[in-house]
């Protein structure tokens, strides 16, 4: 019993004190023929404190939390769900649950292949959310030589947001996304303005901060154009 | 072992059962009856009226008292009503009664009198009553809805009025105002069976009502279903239709069952008003025996706020019984009643059976009135043939004439305490009721409550005190009347901590009494079961646990103190970019702020702890350095540091500081005060509130409440709560908070209400 309270009233005020965020990295190399490989990487470890607390109690906020084995699960989850699209192979995941850092990679033979990924997901959620996500999240266009990273704000995100308890909200407060998206062409121009190209113009760097993406003041849609 | 274990877990389920449903059920009741008794404890005018604590029986179970004139003469009604809380209670109150009321003085209430809740336990029937003193009995009528003026009833000096859904008394004469009611829980389901008939008429009355009302109703095509004969182990499943039949949309929040083996499941989306829905309920029959019946309770936004459905069924090896046949007619019945019912005689039949039906119920619900009524007079007459509670000895003694703003007194705790879990818990376990098979007579018996509420000038105390008989008082003097190591004291500086825990049990105390306890607990009850189990439980415990050896490693004196926090270097992984935004993963550090905390404990076997470190530094994991031992704890968010030091095991999460006491360079600073409060109480916990605020960094905090985080560390004192070790057959625990000094807080009540006002918006 004592030992449970104290405890409890330990991670409790770690858990106050310790700030918390994370970033998303999305990183894709494409290929001239439209082929290529792609790195997802959630990054925890600047909230390791945090999270090694909270991995220590059953819920936080009224929210359960998830165990080493569900986190797994749910990898394991996304990896089966990638073997069983078309075009995807060399499936690659890693986790390190001492700083907080999971990663998954896979190759494609098509730009298509990543949208097929996701395509059922998000068709399901629109219908059941009733929201108008897109459901193509990557083309790429040969004649035209053209990279699209396509994403449709919407309103539902910044609803969802608000109805997170100010506690939760502040997660995200230091959260970021970035993509990098890199060619053997050379990039000829982007849409998106805070997208940056690299000086040999063969990748392009784009990094927004969490709150401006639930809020939809920055968008990470961009259009890439390059050079045939 | 496992045994003990296993019942301990029981025995603290069953308490936290117990403190969630009493929350739930019976706050739900106080919360709509008592609006008004909590609104009015603040006043000014004194009047010389008499004390309405002669109208309190002497065989009262609970007694709460509010002393009116010594909470006003703290904090004014006028003050209250200028607060945010005052304000907010008037803004309702008159919205209510449609302007009748804006403000306290026009309620008629004598605040400056006392006010007095009680409980009544009689034939397994819980009274609740709520005594007011009026002094203008205009005041109080105009709260009424006009149908309830209407419906008064008069009788000389008396006047009363009777809530047709939950029977509850209202009466008042000219200085007096009484609210009655009995708890619906064990009156009715579980002691007298009522229930199908009492919940029937309920709902029905209500679609009768629902022209005027503005609440959902909800009305089942049936509230109970027999699933009759069940095969043991069998999982079956029927689905409660309903309709919405009032004027609102319909909401159900939750549906519970009486036993984990029935499941209800809704759905918890808006049910508009004439639309329908359902509640279907999944019973698993697995190790269950005979005849079962279990309750649903739902919570929904009707006017009750609780409806009820019920299953029953008989459970059989095979899924045959001699009860089954029974069972078999009944529902056939049922079903003839409804094959019929196009046939115009049946269905006048029909009609005419459950007219009957109604009639019977309404008698029976008359008769059960007129008991409460004649109850509810002599509670007002203060006519009791054994006097008043002021002819209860225990009471007198324990809460006598005390300059103390609030009391509670609970006696008889046992019978509450049986009343309260058969009802709320219904069958389960063991038996009908699980608790038959603790001998709770033994732990509870002669076991009163007393507590006090006091605002002082400079603090706001609550005092427990708990009296229990000479069998537990011996156990527990056993238990909880250990040494505090004074040692303690040289590792900490009370300047800078944010608080602490102190635990000063005796070890070999508890491995004494408590396989004792347990025998005492279980003896004489259902023989077969326990008789052999326990008592081999609780002597092997006896015998694997030599107490005295134990009692040498762990002496049971503990403390633990939040030392402060810590600016930590934390690493963290991250990514930079190169020209050409290719990735490489760098490790970067950042700042973060830690608490630290200090464990101490004595323990006399530094050899134990010796070798256990030596094996922990063979197998990796314990590094010994600078005369500390650090132990990496897998998964936790902070390394541990140790020492052992004359006869003390320090723990903490700070090599700094533990090194320093290692060394003997830190500083002690402890004053006589908190080396009293540590080593007089079985257990205390202090709260150095300022200076905890303090070191909350601002960042971490969301945005909304920084602004109002200034006023609070600015008057924000210290707490202290203490369990006082056991004196001759008593145990008291107190709690204590500090008022603020020159922050312009007149009291610590107007400091409460200060604090109130500044943190609510």
């Amino acid at each position: 019993m004592f030992k449970k309270y104290v405890t409890y009233g330990l991670l409790f005020f770690t858990m106050t004190l310790c700030t918390s965020c994370f970033e998303i990295l999305e990183e894709i190399n494409l290929n001239t023929d439209g082929s290529g490989t792609m790195l997802v990487t959630f990054n925890l470890s600047k909230s390791k404190t945090k999270l090694a607390s909270i991995m220590l109690l059953d819920s936080v906020n009224g929210h359960k939390v998830p165990s080493k084995n569900d986190i797994s699960l749910a990898i394991k989850d996304a990896e089966d769900h990638l073997k069983k699209i078309q075009g995807i192979s060399n499936i690659k995941k890693t986790t390190d649950y001492e700083n907080y850092i999971f990663t998954i990679a896979c190759d494609f033979e098509k730009v298509s292949n990543l949208d097929a990924v996701f395509k059922d997901l998000i068709q399901q959620h629109n219908k059941r959310e009733n929201t108008k996500f897109n459901s193509t999240n990557f083309t790429y266009n040969k004649t035209l030589n053209t990279f699209q990273r396509q994403f449709s704000y919407d309103n539902t995100i910044k609803k969802s947001f608000y109805k997170l308890k100010s506690d939760d909200r502040k997660i995200f407060e230091d959260a970021s996304y970035t993509s990098i998206y890199r060619f053997n062409d050379l990039v000829k121009n982007v849409s998106n303005s805070n997208a940056k190209i690299s000086p040999n113009k063969k990748a392009v760097f784009l990094k927004i901060d969490a709150m401006s993406l639930i809020l939809g003041e920055k968008n990470i849609a961009n259009t890439i154009q390059l050079s045939k | 072992m496992q045994c003990l274990l296993f019942w301990e877990k029981k025995i603290l389920q069953i308490l936290f059962n117990y403190q969630n449903n009493l929350t739930k059920y019976q706050s739900q009741f106080i919360m709509k009856k008592v609006l008004l008794f909590t609104t009015i404890c603040f006043a000014t005018l004194v009047t010389s009226a008499q004390d309405l604590i002669t109208k309190v029986p002497k065989d009262a179970s609970v007694v709460v008292s509010l002393k009116g004139k010594n909470i006003t003469d703290l904090y004014s009604i006028s003050e209250f009503e200028n607060s945010k809380m005052g304000e907010m209670m008037m803004k309702q109150l008159s919205r209510k009664t449609d302007g009748a009321v804006t403000n306290f003085e026009t309620l008629g209430i004598n605040f400056s009198e006392n006010f007095y809740y009680f409980i009544q336990t009689e034939d397994g029937i819980m009274t609740h009553s709520f005594l007011v003193p009026i002094k203008d009995k205009r005041g109080f009528f105009s709260l009424l809805s006009e149908s309830e003026k209407a419906n008064a009833k008069y009788e000389g000096d008396l006047a009363y009025i009777v809530d047709k859904y939950d029977n509850t008394v209202t009466m008042w004469n000219n200085n007096t105002l009484l609210i009655t009611t009995t708890d619906q829980e064990s009156s009715y389901d579980d002691y007298y069976g009522y229930n199908d008939d009492y919940y029937d008429y309920g709902v029905e009355e209500s679609v009768a009502d629902a022209v005027e009302s503005y609440y959902p109703i909800i009305s089942f095509y049936e509230t109970d279903y027999n699933f009759g004969s069940i095969k043991e182990g069998d999982i079956v499943e029927h689905t409660f239709n309903f309709t919405n039949t009032g004027n609102s949309p319909l909401i159900i929040s939750d549906a519970k069952a009486s036993c984990g083996c029935t499941v209800p499941s809704f759905s918890s989306d808006e049910i508009a008003s004439g639309d329908t829905g359902s509640i279907s309920v999944k019973f698993d029959s697995s190790n269950k025996t005979g005849s079962q019946n279990k309750t649903i309770t739902i919570t929904a936004n009707t006017e009750n706020g609780i409806e009820r459905l019920y299953i029953k069924g008989y459970i059989s090896e095979d899924g045959s019984s001699s009860e089954v046949v029974e069972i078999v007619e009944d529902v056939y019945d049922d079903e003839i009643e409804e094959t019929v019912i196009e046939s115009t005689e049946s269905n006048q039949d029909y009609y005419k059976k459950r007219e009957e039906r109604e009639e019977k119920r309404e008698a029976e619900r008359q008769k059960f009135l007129v008991t409460r009524i004649d109850k509810a007079r002599k509670t007002i007459n203060g006519n009791y043939a054994n006097g008043s509670i002021l002819k209860n000895p225990s009471y007198v003694k324990s809460i006598g004439a005390g300059k103390d703003e609030a009391t509670l007194w609970v006696n008889d705790f046992m019978g509450i305490y049986q009343d309260m879990f058969s009802s709320i818990l219904g069958g389960g376990y063991y038996g009908s009721n699980p608790y038959d098979m603790f001998n709770l007579d033994a732990v509870y018996e002669g076991m009163t409550i007393t507590s006090k509420l006091n605002f002082e000038e400079d603090k706001a105390s609550l005092k427990a005190i708990y009296t229990m008989n000479e069998e537990m008082a011996a156990y527990n003097r056993q238990m909880y009347n250990g040494k505090m190591n004074k040692n303690f004291f040289k590792y900490f500086n009370e300047d800078e901590i944010e608080g602490y825990l102190s635990f000063n049990a005796s070890t070999e105390g508890i491995f004494k009494a408590y396989p004792k306890l347990v025998e005492t607990m279980f003896e004489g009850v259902e023989k077969e079961h326990l008789e052999d189990l326990v008592p081999i439980g609780t002597r092997l415990f006896s015998l694997i646990l030599d107490e005295e050896a134990i009692a040498r490693i762990v002496r049971g004196d503990m403390l633990l103190v939040m030392s402060g926090v810590e600016t930590k270097q934390v690493e963290y992984t991250t990514y930079e970019y190169d020209d050409n935004y290719e990735s490489t993963e760098v490790t970067k550090t950042k700042e973060e702020t830690v608490p630290n905390f200090l464990f101490m404990l004595t323990s006399e076997e530094k050899e134990i702890f010796e070798r256990l470190m030596r094996i922990g530094i063979k197998e990796g994991g314990v590094i010994f350095e600078n005369g500390i031992y650090n132990v990496d704890i897998p998964d936790a968010p902070f390394e541990l540091s140790m020492v052992f030091k004359d006869d003390v095991l320090i723990i903490g999460n700070s090599a700094k500081e533990v090194m320093a006491i290692s060394n003997g360079t830190n500083n002690s600073k402890v004053s006589g005060q908190h080396k009293k409060i540590i080593s007089k109480n079985y257990a205390s916990m202090y709260i150095n509130g300022k200076k905890s605020v303090k070191d909350i960094p601002n960042d971490v905090l969301p945005r909304e409440i920084e602004s109002k985080l200034n006023y609070f560390s600015e008057n924000v004192e210290d707490a202290y709560l203490t369990v006082g070790k056991m004196k001759g057959n008593t145990m008291e625990a107190e709690m204590i908070i500090n008022k603020p000094e020159d922050k312009g807080h007149k009291n610590s009540l107007a400091y409460f209400f200060n604090m109130i006002n500044a943190l609510v918006d």
